[in-house]
């Protein structure tokens, strides 16, 4: 950490080598997060160059007082929302995909790997019919496994607010899983297999 | 939350975004955000110049520079009259006058410039075998020394010289924040807040710089695109020498009176208050012992291995670190801004436990760099080595 603290350090007085390495560290992570967060592969590698052009802009007035991951979190939270604004005022083709990955072929395995995959790919399409505010705590909790507190910093809201929107965000996933095929039976599954509806809320 | 969400959840965070994140075409984007760095950077530096663009040029000056000056020093000329915009920006101050010379008159961008003759931003100024004094009224007095050869880069403020070959000397009325003069050598700096100074360079092609401190504080570093240097302070008296392409990393000072070259017995213009440098009044933190004075001078036999010191104080931590927090809380600042500072002060101790080199990490403001040097040096430990004081500061 000490390590990272002087990379932070240098990297900020303008040291160009350092900022790569800090680069070279983060960019598979911020590349996963955007891509959660985008809900989908279109303008990823855009997006992730925006983050790290930003991250490289501000980095002198990163004091410290969180931690760099958050600060990190932060940058790129702002850098998508910015990114999705701008793609809504554009005009969509009607042969434009509308942000979802389709299956990419070329490597079918076994049909219980073909299953998970066409799941994960339905899981991020509900994602992306979420509200903005809602999928980015959600994405944050649930799938980078940040803590309600920490997340209230990255996003500028308070804790309360931060468990309420994750409180509607899972209830709008669990809403809309029936809606999606391949869910559909892994939601139908597990209901019988606990002999009940299975909601619940953490 | 249901067991099929829970389920789901665990594949998804496994693999939602993972292959995606892999398959980036990582040589494009490293490219692209490392193109868009170095340009953004230009521009700052575009905008800095054009920032201290002289507001007109005088006469034929350029031609005269076209002839006799180092094609480094034609370059830096020519890219100031190419600056879109530069004719737009006033410049109100100049960077001196000729007060006198010895010897041979000074050139001025390739022109004999007599006693009077005003110095502005972007002059290249060229003493041959003679040696020219310069005065900033109230600022500075500064003497350029036979064969040197120097550019004018900033005069708003804080004046800024870059050093191509010889010595400048200078005695800096001691300012309360920022710094008060500068010199540039080969992408590194030597600055100061208020001090008597001289740097050296024996050549263009020579990035080995000499720094004797007889009074004050000054910081070494790298040249920064914009604001104040960050990099190592040096406290008085000290012989100071470093190569420029690594000032960090080549930097060695020796605080031996006798190593350092005496002040120059040239006229120094007068017109600046008395400039020994005194340390501001002791901190009144409760924590902070009180500070033991500081000898004024140093023994005139230059034996001495460093400055005299105070007697070792077993609480010398924590009372840098309530120096070193009374420093940044009495830094100006908005009533409504809530100012929190985490640093960690690495100190070189020589073995009797007085300080050798100090730096913050992260780096500090200069100004509470600078305040902080008065406590730091004056300060007396019950051991040698290093020390590495934590300072947390809020508001």
């Amino acid at each position: 950490m000490a390590d990272e603290e002087r990379l932070i350090a240098r990297a900020a007085a303008d040291d160009r080598a350092a900022f790569r390495e800090l680069y070279n560290r983060h960019r598979s992570d911020v590349a996963r997060l955007v891509y959660r967060m985008l809900g989908g592969r279109g303008d990823l590698e855009d997006v992730i160059q925006e983050v790290f052009v930003q991250v490289h802009r501000s980095l002198k007035d990163f004091r410290g007082q969180s931690k760099f991951s958050t600060w990190l979190h932060r940058v790129t939270v702002n850098v998508v929302l910015m990114h999705r604004r701008a793609a809504r005022s554009r005009p969509v083709f009607a042969d434009e995909p509308l942000g979802e990955v389709l299956a990419q072929g070329g490597d079918a395995g076994p049909d219980e790997d073909a299953e998970r995959r066409e799941r994960v790919r339905a899981f991020g399409r509900l994602l992306d019919r979420l509200a903005d505010k809602k999928r980015i705590v959600f994405v944050l909790h649930e799938l980078e496994g940040i803590s309600p507190s920490e997340i209230a910093k990255i996003v500028g809201a308070p804790v309360l607010t931060v468990r309420t929107r994750l409180f509607y965000a899972r209830r709008e996933i669990e809403a809309m899983l029936g809606e999606e095929p391949s869910l559909a039976g892994l939601q139908l599954r597990f209901s019988k297999a606990s002999g009940g509806d299975g909601e619940g809320e953490s | 939350m249901s067991d099929a969400l829970e389920k789901l959840l665990d594949e998804v965070r496994e693999d939602l975004g993972t292959k995606e994140a892999r398959s980036v075409d990582w040589d494009q984007v490293d490219e692209r955000v490392f193109a868009r760095i170095e340009a953004q950077a230009q521009e700052e530096r575009r905008a800095e110049k054009a920032r201290f663009a002289p507001q007109r040029r005088r006469g034929l000056a350029m031609a005269a520079v076209g002839l006799v000056a180092a094609a480094a020093i034609v370059a830096v000329v020519v890219g100031k009259t190419g600056e879109p915009g530069a004719e737009e920006v006033a410049t109100s101050e100049t960077a001196g006058t000729v007060v006198s010379f010895l010897g041979d008159p000074v050139l001025v961008d390739g022109k004999p410039a007599g006693t009077g003759a005003t110095l502005r931003l972007g002059d290249v100024i060229e003493t041959r075998g003679g040696q020219a004094t310069v005065d900033r009224p109230g600022k500075l007095t500064l003497t350029l020394e036979p064969g040197t050869r120097t550019v004018v880069t900033h005069v708003n403020g804080a004046l800024v010289l870059a050093l191509e070959r010889g010595a400048v000397e200078a005695q800096v009325v001691p300012v309360s924040s920022g710094e008060a003069f500068a010199v540039d050598v080969a992408g590194s700096r030597v600055a100061v807040h208020g001090t008597h100074l001289r740097v050296a360079r024996a050549s263009e092609r020579d990035a080995r710089v000499v720094v004797d401190l007889n009074e004050g504080v000054v910081a070494v570093g790298e040249a920064p695109r914009l604001g104040s240097v960050v990099g190592t302070l040096v406290n008085a008296p000290a012989h100071v020498e470093y190569d420029a392409a690594d000032p960090a990393g080549s930097l060695k000072q020796t605080h031996d009176p006798a190593a350092v070259r005496p002040p120059a017995r040239t006229e120094m213009v007068a017109t600046a208050p008395p400039l020994a440098f005194r340390p501001e009044p002791p901190v009144t933190h409760p924590a902070a012992p009180a500070a033991e004075p500081r000898p004024e001078s140093h023994p005139s036999s230059g034996m001495a291995s460093k400055p005299s010191s105070p007697a070792a104080d077993a609480n010398a931590e924590s009372a840098v670190a309530a120096a070193v927090r009374a420093c940044m809380a009495n830094r100006p600042s908005a009533d409504n801004v809530t100012v929190v500072v985490s640093t960690t002060l690495h100190l070189d101790l020589f073995d009797d436990g007085s300080v050798r080199a100090a730096r913050f990490d992260p780096p500090v403001a200069p100004d509470v760099n600078a305040c902080a040097a008065q406590a730091i040096y004056r300060e007396r430990f019950d051991h040698g080595g290093a020390a590495a004081i934590r300072v947390d500061f809020s508001n």
